[in-house]
């Protein structure tokens, strides 16, 4: 795992180091042109001199022997020789070597003399006969510019260390307020989802705590409602249990084998609906999960329906009821994932099943409206009361009208489906009686 | 002992009914707060047995309600939210005890018992009376040791009459207390238990109050 200060630190001691030796390179540069044009104005300011004291090369010849010229012996590094212009060492100072230290042309020019490179400036002066030299060593000038720059470098090696270790502090330093935030985000406990209360958060940081805060607040919301949920469901479990127990006890402890029998009834009866109340439950939990969500295909609304009252066979005979669709509902077909839009046709097929008079008739049709479209069943029932329209779509909640072995889970259920396909879910009394619910998709989703 | 269950859902409420008429108890059961409110205006209870979720109200409020108006009936609470908060809340809103859901049966007849007999001032589970042991869990009667076999309706009739002794009980209470909504009672049924009872237990126990009714054991 790499580290953000750690690499904040080698981000920033890998630019420092760059423009330095940037900086080192141009210096080195500048200062070594610097020196060898100081250098070389040197070397020509002293050949100009020595040839101007210079006696013209007849009278150096005429003491017959090439002398030592004194020359000021200011600096070392010069080397001057004078030579009479046909070619005969007249004068050279003590450093300077005893071979011509340069070519015979005038002007700025460098040669090796025995292994050492000299840097040399010639004059020529026909007028008195004699050529100039001056020169000096390579090799020394290199050392003057090394000098100079290792005045200049080290203390700025030395500056490093010291400037590492002001960057290592200042990034912490920086990096400060995302170090406490994780420090409370390790500390807090897993159920803590309080705001992380961090003082004057810094610009950039402000984005990530109002995320985390937004976070907690929303998942702290989705554990509520799921602990709603978990005690609801265990509260409704435990009044359907409670009959079955009860019952039990008594078919257990009478003698009269009506009262039995009635219990055994009674149980059975219980058996089913806490049965059903569970599979609402877990249908819920699935369409609430999320996971494991297939691709929506198209699907024949009338092959569904087909199914579903195959599978409600005994509930529609035994109350005389009739499901009917209408030709264009019976040819539409619907984008869906195909267990979801089972259930949700399935809990209002039960719906309304459940609260059909005998002899009812169930209509399932196609409503059109603007950029949407509507699957309505349409059942001869009772209705809802119009204050409690919005009620029963809440969870375990049974209206008062509700017949059957309702779990009060139907139309929560049909409601998440719905949102699953961005649609909605609509019920309204019809003014003939009955309830009509629609399920309105985008009107994408449904073809005819 | 008659009592009254509200109880939403059918299938439970009919075992209840059906259970606590097993243990002798004389049970009318409705299914929603209004109805609830309208039977105990009618009659006369010795303990309610009331589910906290009712469709129409929360039976907590519901008592609460019934509290402030100066109803005095011992109240059951039955609930499936079973939580010490829960608990609390429903012996704080005037409940006399707290059943959680589900039950067993004879701990329900036992605890509706319990308060019943307490707001009567009795706290002993059985009654001495002269040489008469009335124990209403057991549903036995004993004088002097020796059990007297009583039918459910002249147990119960026992039962009222002895639990307040000296108090005169018309006719019609003594039929309230026996029967059930949708019974029939006959015109002359509390003579004729009346009649047997004093057969079985003696003629003076059991006195006829001239145009008003009958009392046991006058002080």
């Amino acid at each position: 795992m790499t580290s953000l200060r750690l690499r904040l630190f080698a981000l920033l001691a890998a630019a420092t180091l760059f423009v330095w030796s940037a900086a080192a390179v141009w210096i080195y540069l500048h200062t070594r042109a610097e020196v060898q044009r100081v250098l070389d104005r040197r070397l020509i300011e002293a050949a100009t001199m020595v040839a101007s004291l210079a006696e013209n090369s007849d009278a150096l010849v005429a003491t017959g022997q090439s002398r030592i010229i004194a020359v000021p012996r200011y600096n070392r590094q010069l080397a001057c020789q004078i030579w009479s212009l046909d070619g005969r060492l007249v004068g050279r100072s003590s450093g300077a070597p005893a071979e011509p230290l340069a070519t015979n042309r005038p002007g700025m020019s460098e040669r090796d003399i025995g292994g050492e490179t000299w840097r040399v400036y010639t004059i020529a002066d026909p007028g008195r006969g004699i050529r100039v030299s001056v020169g000096d060593s390579l090799g020394i000038r290199q050392r003057l510019i090394r000098d100079l720059m290792m005045g200049l470098l080290l203390p700025a090696v030395v500056g490093l260390g010291a400037l590492a270790f002001l960057i290592w502090t200042a990034v912490g330093t920086g990096l400060a307020p995302l170090k406490t935030i994780s420090q409370r985000l390790r500390q807090r406990k897993p159920a803590d989802f309080s705001p992380l209360e961090i003082a004057r958060p810094t610009q950039e940081i402000l984005p990530l705590v109002e995320a985390i805060d937004a976070r907690s607040a929303k998942l702290e919301q989705m554990r509520a409602t799921e602990r709603h949920f978990i005690a609801s469901a265990a509260h409704e479990l435990q009044t359907p249990l409670a009959g079955l127990s009860t019952h039990a006890q008594i078919a257990l402890r009478t003698d009269d084998s009506a009262v039995r029998r009635q219990s055994l009834q009674s149980i059975a009866e219980s058996v089913d609906r806490t049965s059903r109340l569970v599979q609402q439950l877990l249908a819920l939990a699935r369409e609430e999960s999320d996971v494991d969500r297939s691709e929506p295909v198209w699907l024949s609304l009338s092959v569904l329906v087909d199914a579903l009252g195959r599978e409600f066979h005994h509930a529609l005979g035994s109350a005389d009821l009739n499901v009917e669709m209408t030709e264009e509902a019976a040819a539409a077909e619907v984008c869906a994932v195909e267990a979801e839009l089972v259930l949700a046709l399935k809990n209002l097929l039960s719906n309304a099943i459940n609260h059909s008079p005998s002899g009812g008739r169930i209509q399932i049709h196609v409503e059109n409206g603007i950029g949407e479209v509507g699957i309505s069943v349409r059942d001869q029932g009772p209705g809802i009361a119009s204050a409690e329209l919005e009620r029963v779509r809440g969870r375990f909640v049974r209206g008062k009208k509700a017949r059957g072995v309702g779990s009060g889970l139907g139309l929560s259920i049909v409601e998440l489906v719905a949102s699953h396909m961005s649609g909605r879910l609509d019920l309204h009394n019809q003014s003939d009686g009955g309830l009509q619910a629609t399920l309105w998709l985008p009107e994408q989703k449904l073809r005819a | 002992m008659r009592i009254l269950v509200i109880e939403d859902d059918a299938i439970l409420r009919a075992g209840i009914r059906t259970g606590l008429a097993l243990d002798g108890f004389t049970v009318d059961a409705v299914g929603t707060a209004a109805d609830a409110s309208a039977a105990a205006a009618a009659s006369q209870y010795d303990a309610l047995v009331l589910d906290v979720g009712l469709p129409d109200a929360d039976g907590v409020e519901l008592l609460k309600g019934w509290r402030r108006g100066g109803e005095t009936v011992p109240v059951l609470l039955l609930t499936a939210r079973n939580s010490v908060d829960d608990r609390i809340e429903g012996l704080n809103s005037g409940a006399d005890d707290y059943l959680g859901k589900p039950f067993d049966l004879d701990e329900l007849a036992a605890r509706v018992r319990a308060i019943a007999r307490r707001s009567k001032g009795n706290m002993a589970a059985a009654l001495q009376l002269g040489p008469f042991h009335l124990d209403s869990a057991a549903r036995e009667l004993r004088r002097d040791g020796t059990v007297i076999p009583l039918s459910r309706r002249e147990f119960a009739l026992v039962e009222t009459l002895f639990e307040q002794p000296g108090r005169v009980f018309s006719r019609s209470q003594l039929e309230d207390r026996l029967y059930g909504w949708g019974e029939e009672v006959g015109s002359n049924t509390i003579e004729v238990h009346i009649h047997k009872l004093r057969a079985k237990l003696g003629r003076d126990v059991i006195e006829t109050v001239r145009g008003e009714g009958y009392r046991a054991f006058r002080e």
